[in-house]
């Protein structure tokens, strides 16, 4: 006490500081509420100051000597700091408890609330505040791991009669997790034992947990005491059972705590009388939707019989929808009691018939085929009952998978005509169109091929498209230039925004190498743009919007380079672009504007050769191009009209380095070689362009080696070996390999490629490489098995882009993984290649093959991705019917559930008419056959299928032909 | 700023009690300005599928699809409109970018049952849903909206007052979801097994970044790629709270546009007899709530105060609002009308159905002159055309150009007749996609602030 008798908390200080908690709490036994709130700005203040000092002597306790302690005494000495940092939380709490008014005390974040423990609510029940009530209420309603109130402390309130039972909805769970797991209060008595201790408090409570979400609802050991309550008469049974049938129902609940409510339900052991009393109950379960609670009541209403049943109406609705469950034996079981009420009550036909229609739709094929039965039963004989549903029925039948269709005629009373496919091929092609073509384009794109196929059960060869460096289709739309100062700004702004738009970051940089000297003249336009790209700095942008932002800042505040920057500096791509814009810098601080070189001409990225030699001849006089934008310019360059653009380089440059560079690559022999590596490694490339670039079949071939071999994964990085080199093949472990001690292929391996905007960028920084660049995602995936590819495979997606062997594993492996965006970018990769004619059937059947025989691959994942893409149209349907055969063909030994690949497989040889015509193929089949497995029916059934007319193979062969006479105009189009 | 937040009192909690051999549910509502003390009191045909449906209402409340647990809303309890002939319960998510609405028709019944019109409140409290989740399909059910007399309940000691705020989340969240699905077309009418695939499919697994629903009647698919009747999807995995729900649809109808970054209306048609129709509408993203996304603000800066008003006297509970009526009656041209509408939006005080192609009629404790509370954006402008901060620099015709500043920065707005542009971070990274930034607001005011004193002054 202070000296005048009135508590000071001067002397309340050194009682918090002792951490006896006892000591705390008899400070403020009898206090007023005056004196109380006269400490409580003191208090909030120490609490706000000791939970920052209470966590950093913790945390610099914590290895105090580690080494001379053993490890139990290491254990010791942390459980001793934290026991410590518990008992000084507790003083505080019991300090803000004693003092603050309960508005204050709400309005306490969830991390600091004061909490209510078995050793903290002391000081609200010496001071009995008329808010206990409402601040239980609103500590009870915190989500959060650990309950800032116990269970014990509620009691503690009842039993001093300052709140009543709470009826906030988190007292159940709080009092569940307080006498079972981690949070019990107690673990030496039973919770039986407990609860009946109790039982005055406990049981309302109990009763709530049949009605209000309890997460923490698992174990046994609570069930087992409702058991034994129920058995001692302390909790009526026919209640129980009843709260036990209607919380099954509860769609608010968590799938556990509805299992645990399931578990329940057996333990209790239910009588026939009493189920037969809960029948309604039972049948309502049926339409919930985990599927154990519906496969439990048909388990129960069986065991009751069909005959028993005093509402077979409502029960049969209720199997009208359990028979469409995810889980496959509750939809059979309900097919099957829906016969067993069909057997002893012919009232109930259209409710059974309603229940088989339902199961037609089911996703298992045995399902619907024991639909299909069910409809049969209850049609047999019953003319009258047929008509009725004719409708019903014909569009459920023919709704069925193609292979199924057969069956379901043969067993129901259905004119098959209503199944026949009516109707022509859409628009076929005039073939007088087609000759209008040139020849050599008609056999370029393989239009010949396609019109021999034309109404023939063959499929023309798979047409070969140029490499994108060759193919002047790949070129994209031309780019513009920026034109003036407000659209500079502009764009900047918007490209600094915008990360993903890497051709906006280009013009920006070629715009602010023309234009950038004349920013400043912007006045406060300009500062809001310095200020904007401060914060794109800050927030770890691509490497393109990063060089972009750091010019802007620089030129503003005359911070960069004094010298010339250096080639040699730079490191992959985004060193390159790093320099090019220190280039940029440079020279505008030389006072010199001229064009970027660098700057994509298309929208693909590339430069066509004639662009690049007007630039070089538009560049100020005396000024040589600049060394990390002469590189960049070469990676771009594209091979297309470089002849006519060869005649026009200008003279008398023989002197410059990156001249001598670009005349090289454009086929020129020049006198002096060039000497710096990565400038001749680059111009020796682009030179030297193939059709077929070999490295790309290498890389893959050594991946794929690797896959074969599922028991060698390597755990560290991976390596791909290119050219007879090792180069690393994951950025994130590669070291940095200088530009100038490099090769091409090397730089775009050594790119560090962060984020999807870097991958993105950097695919148009050598859009000659596109393939390598995706092999750094391919060989991840095949190290860790989780690496998103969604971006390394949206080059696939554009029309001109050859796809090699990295793409074909790449987009097997990414049909398979565990990515949801991924599979759906492999989905649209196939439908997309199918739709322009790129996809190699074989070469994808291979990849995928691969990766299923050396187990990279679940079957079934395969067979759901194919059977999505070949329901996007007639061609790709048969054309991922040919790839299964091919697929089959490639696998000696049958995989896990190959089954769901023969049956998709059928399907589509059903519908296109197809028989199985690949010796080999038909060779493993007849191998998988023998048994009665599912695998084997599935492989029976495909050999049996026989070639015959089919509306949709007829369909695909057209769209097949109009593809390839699309490409061929386009072609003739450009010229 | 904190979501300001108006408060409604209960009288008594909802519940659920035996009545013979069915049930009662008492929807309690907050409102004590009826003339009747409910809107509705009657039995309801296909009762299962009336409870699952107040249940999927309540339970998209209860959801969030964002970690974000700043911004949470307390607001979880639906609101209800009597529109003529029409019983409507609406809510949104936590994050306020799923809407749902349950539409239940009430022109096949005696129209006795329904006693009145308006909005309102309706507490769904823990023991109502539980109540309504054990309504099985034969438990006759009689549905009251509304309160019973007060005073009774008072004399009886079991007035409860359960204070439940309506958060301005949801103000802003009804304006800008009904003008963002307005402008949406039908994509899809798919079959109740494709629904019912690809809605435990898409809740299965969840696929990130712009994707579009593709496919046809009888199977839908995921793509990257938006193609010719592609609807774009955002986060598809918040069509999770219907997935207990589709047990009851007969087909389902897409409305979407293949433009990146729209929003998407999963309209319902359930079964039964009653033309009952359940609504869900995504926002462009998980993350971004209808509440943030601006498409109002268009409307609420260039309409003069006396179209909205005359708009707005005539709106009497039509549970369709006739565009071209109104425009007939009011002597106002259609685009006119439509942009009135838009603002009425803003406070809450029209809905938009897309099943019926039309607005309809709500009415919120807002009023129109609280839009400008309601959104920050129009706040800042209005801020900084009060400090002059917006000077015209340039007008060519068909383009305008301000400099609209702060003292520290300016930037340069450049108006067209429905177009716009600004040099801000925020156009730069959205557009215009996400509503005007508040400089293009602010020069917009200015704009038409400067022609209705020109036509005042010239006449």
């Amino acid at each position: 006490m202070g000296e005048d008798g009135v508590a000071s908390f001067e002397d309340l200080e050194p009682i918090l500081l002792s951490l006896e908690l006892s000591a705390a709490a008899a400070f403020f036994a009898g206090l007023d509420e005056v004196t109380r709130r006269k400490l409580a700005p003191a208090v909030r203040k120490w609490v706000k100051g000791d939970n920052a000092r209470n966590m950093q002597s913790m945390m610099d306790r914590r290895d105090e000597a580690p080494n001379e302690r053993s490890p139990q005494e290491r254990n010791q000495h942390v459980h001793d700091l934290v026991a410590e940092h518990g008992r000084r939380s507790d003083c505080s709490t019991i300090a803000l408890l004693a003092t603050a008014t309960g508005a204050e005390l709400k309005k306490r974040s969830r991390a600091d609330v004061a909490g209510l423990r078995d050793t903290t609510v002391v000081a609200l029940v010496d001071r009995r505040p008329d808010w206990c009530g409402d601040y239980v209420d609103h500590l009870l309603a915190i989500e959060r791991e650990s309950s800032p109130i116990t269970w014990g402390a509620v009691r503690a309130l009842i039993d001093a009669g300052l709140i009543e039972t709470p009826d906030s909805p988190g007292l159940p769970d709080l009092m569940v997790r307080s006498h079972v797991g981690a949070d019990r209060d107690s673990w030496r008595e039973p919770l039986i034992g407990r609860l009946r201790d109790q039982w005055q408090i406990t049981e309302s409570v109990t009763w709530r947990i049949f009605t209000t979400p309890s997460p923490s609802l698992d174990g046994d050991e609570w069930r087992a005491a409702i058991v034994s309550q129920t058995e001692t008469g302390d909790m009526a049974r026919p209640r129980v059972l009843d709260e036990t049938l209607a919380a099954l129902r509860r769609d608010d609940f968590r799938p556990k705590q509805l299992r645990w409510f399931l578990a329940l339900l057996e333990d209790l052991h239910p009588t026939d009388a009493e189920l037969g009393e809960r029948e309604r109950a039972l049948a309502d379960l049926l339409t919930t939707d985990l599927p154990a609670i519906p496969a439990s009541a048909i388990k129960y209403l069986t065991r009751l019989g069909p005959t028993t049943l005093h509402d077979p109406a409502l029960v049969l609705h209720g199997l009208s929808v359990s028979v469409l469950s995810k889980t496959k034996a509750t939809a059979k079981s309900s097919l099957t009691f829906a016969g067993q009420i069909l057997a002893v009550d012919e009232s109930g036909t259209d409710g059974v018939l309603r229940v088989a229609v339902a199961g037609l739709g089911h996703h298992d094929a045995v399902i619907r085929s024991k639909a299909v039965d069910l409809a049969a039963a209850c049609l047999e004989g019953r003319p009258g009952v047929f008509d009725a549903w004719r409708l019903d029925l014909s569009s459920a039948v023919t709704a069925l998978p193609a292979t199924e269709v057969d069956a379901a005629f043969a067993r129901l009373p259905i004119d098959p005509g209503a199944n026949e496919v009516e109707g022509d091929t859409d628009n076929p092609i005039d073939l007088s169109d087609v000759e209008a073509l040139p020849p050599d384009e008609r056999k370029r794109w393989g239009v010949d091929d396609a019109v021999a196929a034309r109404g023939t059960n063959a499929v023309p060869p798979v047409v070969r498209i140029l490499s994108p460096s060759l193919n002047p289709l790949a070129l994209g739309a031309p780019v513009e230039e920026i034109d003036d100062l407000s659209e500079l700004v502009e764009l900047v702004g918007h490209a600094l925004e915008n990360g993903d738009d890497w051709l906006a970051t280009e013009r920006c940089l070629d715009g602010l190498s023309r234009l950038g000297g004349e920013l400043r003249s912007l006045g406060k336009r300009y500062d809001a743009l310095v200020r904007q790209a401060n914060r794109v700095i800050n927030r770890w942008p691509s490497a393109p919007s990063r060089a972009l932002a750091r010019l802007i800042v620089r030129e503003a505040t005359g911070q960069g380079l004094v010298g010339r920057p250096e080639l040699a500096a730079a490191s992959g791509l985004e060193g390159l672009t790093q320099g090019r814009a220190q280039e940029i810098g440079y020279r505008l601080r030389s006072g010199i504007s001229s064009p970027l070189l660098s700057t994509p001409s298309h929208s693909h990225g590339w430069i066509t050769p004639d662009v690049l030699v007007d630039r070089i001849a538009a560049w100020p006089e005396g000024t040589p191009p600049t060394e990390c934008d002469t590189l960049c310019a070469l990676l771009r360059m594209h091979a297309f009209g470089i002849a006519e653009a060869r005649q026009k380089l200008p003279t008398g440059e023989e002197n410059s380095e990156v001249f001598r560079a670009v005349a090289f690559a454009m086929g020129e022999d020049v006198v002096r070689p060039v000497a710096r590596p990565a400038l001749r490694a680059a111009a020796e490339d682009t030179r030297h362009r193939t059709a077929e670039p070999g490295w790309c079949e290498q890389a893959a071939s050594s991946t794929l080696e690797d896959a074969r071999k599922p028991q060698q994964r390597p755990s560290g990085p991976r390596f791909v070996r290119v050219e007879g080199r090792d180069l690393f093949a994951e950025p994130p472990e590669s070291p940095v390999v200088p530009v100038e001690t490099s090769d091409v292929k090397a730089i775009v391996l050594g790119t560090r490629t962060w984020g999807e905007d870097d991958q993105r960028w950097a695919v148009s920084a050598a859009p000659g490489y596109v393939e390598l660049a995706a092999l750094p995602a391919l060989a991840a995936s095949l190290s860790y098995g989780r690496v998103p590819m969604a971006v390394a495979l949206e080059p696939v997606l554009d029309p001109d882009q050859t796809v090699g062997q990295v793409f074909s594993l790449l987009l097997a492996i990414a049909l398979t993984c565990d990515d949801a965006t991924t599979q759906i970018v492999a989905q649209d990769s196939y439908v997309v290649l199918i739709d322009d004619g790129r996809l190699d059937v074989e070469q994808t059947a291979s990849a995928l093959a691969s990766f299923i025989a050396a187990g990279r691959a679940k079957t079934n994942r395969v067979a759901e991705g194919l059977k999505i893409i070949a329901g996007a149209g007639d061609l790709h349907g048969d054309e991922i019917c040919r790839m299964l055969d091919l697929v089959v063909a490639n696998l000696t030994d049958a995989p896990a559930n190959a089954h769901t690949l023969l049956e998709l497989s059928h399907e589509l040889h059903v519908v296109y008419g197809r028989t199985v015509a690949n010796e080999r193929t038909r060779s493993n089949l007849e191998a998988w056959s023998s048994g009665s497995s599912r695998r084997a029916k599935a492989a029976k059934q495909l050999l049996a299928v026989e070639d015959r007319p089919s509306l949709q193979r007829q369909r695909a062969s057209e769209a097949r032909l109009r593809l390839r006479v699309d490409r061929a105009r386009r072609a003739v189009t450009l010229g | 700023m904190a979501d300001s937040q108006t408060t409604y009192r209960y009288q008594r909690p909802s519940g659920l009690e035996e009545v013979g051999d069915g049930v009662r549910a008492t929807l309690s509502t907050s409102s004590a300005a009826l003339d009747n003390p409910w809107f509705f009191e009657g039995s309801v045909q296909e009762p299962d599928l009336v409870a699952a449906m107040l249940l999927g209402v309540a339970r998209v409340a209860r959801s969030r699809f964002t970690l974000s647990s700043s911004t949470l809303a307390a607001m979880r309890d639906p609101v209800a409109t009597a529109n003529a002939g029409v019983l409507r319960f609406e809510s949104f998510s936590q994050c306020n970018g799923v809407y749902a609405r349950f539409d239940y028709p009430l022109d096949e019944w005696s129209s006795d049952l329904q006693r009145d019109v308006g909005t309102t409140n309706v507490d769904f409290n823990e023991e109502m849903i539980g109540a309504l989740s054990r309504v099985g399909r034969d438990s006759a059910m009689i549905l009251s909206v509304g309160e019973q007399a007060v005073a009774v309940e008072t004399v009886d000691g079991e007035v409860v007052e359960r204070r439940v705020p309506l958060s301005e989340r949801w103000v802003r969240g009804f304006g800008e979801a009904a003008v963002s699905i307005s402008d949406l077309d039908l994509s899809f009418e798919v079959t109740a097994a494709a629904l019912r695939s690809f809605v435990r499919s898409a809740s299965k697994r969840p696929a990130k970044g712009t994707l579009f629903l593709t496919g046809g009647a009888r199977e839908l698919r995921l793509s990257t790629r938006s193609s010719n009747g592609s609807a774009s999807i955002g986060s598809p995995e918040r069509l999770a709270p219907i997935e207990p729900l589709v047990r009851f649809v007969k087909r389902a109808f897409v409305y979407g546009t293949s433009q990146p970054g729209s929003p998407i209306v999963w309209d319902l048609e359930l079964m039964g007899g009653t033309g009952a129709r359940f609504t869900l509408a995504l926002s462009p993203e998980a993350y971004r709530g209808f509440s943030g996304e601006g498409n109002v603000l268009h409307a609420l800066t260039g309409l003069p105060d006396t179209t909205v008003d005359a708009v707005r006297d005539s709106l009497c509970w039509q549970p369709a609002l006739d565009e071209a009526a109104l425009a007939s009656a009011l002597h106002l041209d259609p685009a006119s009308v439509r942009s009135a509408l838009v603002a009425l939006a803003a406070a809450g005080l029209v809905g938009f159905d897309v099943h019926r192609g039309s607005y309809f009629h709500r009415e919120l404790p807002y009023e129109l002159e609280d839009a400008v509370r309601l959104h920050p954006r129009l706040r800042s402008a209005e801020k900084t055309l009060a400090r002059d901060g917006v000077v015209r620099v340039n007008s060519d015709g068909a383009v305008e150009e301000y400099l609209v500043g702060n003292g520290e920065s300016e930037h340069l707005v450049r108006l067209h007749d429905t177009d716009a542009s600004c040099t801000c971070t925020w156009w730069f990274r959205y557009r215009g996609e996400r509503g005007p930034c508040q400089h293009v607001t602010a020069a917009r005011l200015a704009r038409s602030r400067t022609a209705a004193t020109e036509a005042n002054s010239n006449g």
